[in-house]
């Protein structure tokens, strides 16, 4: 099965400070815990992990389905997705919730604006999605990150199998 | 740490043992001793006293050496000993440490200074960080002086605090080997070790912060 | 007033969590909302870096030197030892 995985700068595991091999699989302990298999996305997952490097990989084995990720028994690293830009990402999702602020004028969603304006990826996206909780409700914390993903899926030219 | 020991050298320094090999006495003598004294010191308090404890530990794992079969690690081996000397000695001495001594104060305070997060009124990001950690310099961090203040910090803890963060993180041991060794609950364990690191933690930060 | 999800970490509860985390003591759903907070905070993600550093700091610490008093003792009772038998 080929997924997505987001990695720090030099193909390094964001929490554990792991470095993942290039091509070699890895695998988790046979047996282990609920979560520590390997750790990856489809694309609709995306926006939750955000981070520099985004690589396609290769699943084998059982793989779960949890709600933001899928765990695997083992993973390997395809190639990078070298057309990641978490800036035109940043912007994208700043303009989002500039719009929303253009739209509502209230002074939370200037300040929201301003956040998304400001910040990376990450940031951006994330107050692009509290932003449209505000504006909307609940319900469209979850929409906006599938927009998120909408994006990432088309700007990158991403598919899943 | 010195560059761990392989299964293989271990297995050999064992077996010159046994031939009472006065060279891998000093070998393992250099290896293990300051931790057979530290571990010593968790159950005995007195560093005069750990140390003695840990003589009694070496002279009985050599008189023990024939019957060590090399199902566990040396070292597991040899802080099993030491661990059961202090305990023993402990007793003798009527210094153990009463078991509630080790259960974590009702009142000790958060992790991290309560002003260094927006207030649970904040109007749009409470419980977030007003005043966020900063990066430590690398460079900075195996310094001597670091490591002379890390340590000073640990002594430094309330002695349960101060027992679990020794054994787990100075010398490595399990949460299990922990637990079993000082008697104490898993959960009770996790606390004392959180706020133990909690402190140092803040010690490294406060040294950190200061212009050079 | 805040848009936030209810189920999100928030960094003061995040600081309150790391030991459980780094035990792998968090469930999975926990785990998963922990980290998520990480990926959107680089001040918790530069206090999980520290309290990393701190425990490498504390394993490193310790002066594992052999005073010459300690050795000498230490020979008497081996050479002790090898003569009883």
């Amino acid at each position: 099965m080929i997924a997505f995985k987001w990695l720090a700068r030099g193909a390094v595991a964001p929490f554990t400070g792991v470095r993942w091999p290039l091509a070699d699989w890895v695998s988790a302990p046979a047996g282990g815990p609920e979560g520590s298999g390997v750790h990856a996305c489809r694309i609709a997952h995306l926006p939750w992990w955000l981070d520099e490097e985004l690589w396609r990989v290769e699943l084998d084995g059982s793989v779960i389905e949890h709600e933001t990720q899928l765990e695997a028994r083992r993973g390997r690293l395809l190639d990078r997705v070298t057309s990641w830009d978490p800036d035109a990402f940043a912007q994208a999702c700043a303009a989002r919730a500039a719009a929303l602020a253009a739209e509502f004028a209230t002074s939370e969603l200037a300040e929201y604006a301003a956040l998304a304006r400001n910040g990376g990826a990450a940031t951006a996206a994330y107050v692009a999605a509290v932003a449209s909780v505000a504006a909307r409700g609940t319900e469209a914390f979850a929409a906006e990150r599938a927009w998120q993903a909408q994006w990432l899926a088309l700007t990158l030219g991403l598919r899943e199998s | 740490m010195l560059g761990a020991p392989t299964h293989l050298e271990e297995t050999e320094l064992v077996a010159l043992l046994r031939s009472r090999d006065e060279g891998a006495f000093l070998a393992l003598v250099q290896r293990y001793h300051s931790s057979m004294i530290r571990v010593a010191q968790v159950f005995v308090n007195s560093p005069a006293l750990a140390e003695e404890v840990a003589q009694e530990a070496w002279l009985a794992a050599l008189e023990g050496i024939g019957m060590f079969e090399g199902r566990s690690s040396v070292r597991s081996w040899l802080f099993a000993i030491v661990a059961n000397c202090a305990r023993t000695r402990a007793r003798r001495e009527g210094r153990s440490t009463p078991l509630s001594s080790l259960e974590p104060d009702q009142d000790e305070g958060a992790a991290v200074d309560p002003a260094r997060f927006l207030p649970a009124d904040h109007p749009r990001w409470p419980g977030h960080w007003s005043s966020p950690p900063e990066h430590w310099p690398e460079e900075r961090l195996l310094l001597k002086e670091t490591l002379e203040l890390t340590e000073k910090a640990i002594d430094a803890l309330p002695p349960a605090q101060s027992k679990v963060i020794v054994l787990r993180d100075v010398e490595g041991w399990s949460a299990k080997e922990v637990c079993d060794a000082l008697g104490v609950s898993e959960a009770n364990q996790r606390v004392l070790l959180h706020r133990a690191r909690s402190k140092v933690r803040t010690t490294l930060e406060t040294h950190f912060r200061r212009p050079r | 007033m805040t848009a936030r999800l209810p189920s999100e970490f928030v960094c003061r509860e995040i600081v309150e969590a790391i030991t459980d985390y780094l035990e792998a003591g968090l469930p999975l759903p926990e785990r998963t909302l922990f980290e998520q907070h990480l990926v959107i905070c680089a001040g918790c993600k530069t206090y999980l870096e520290q309290m990393r550093q701190t425990i490498r700091a504390a394993g490193t610490a310790r002066e594992n030197l052999l005073a010459p008093r300690q050795r000498d003792e230490l020979v008497r009772l081996f050479r002790d030892w090898k003569e009883k038998k």
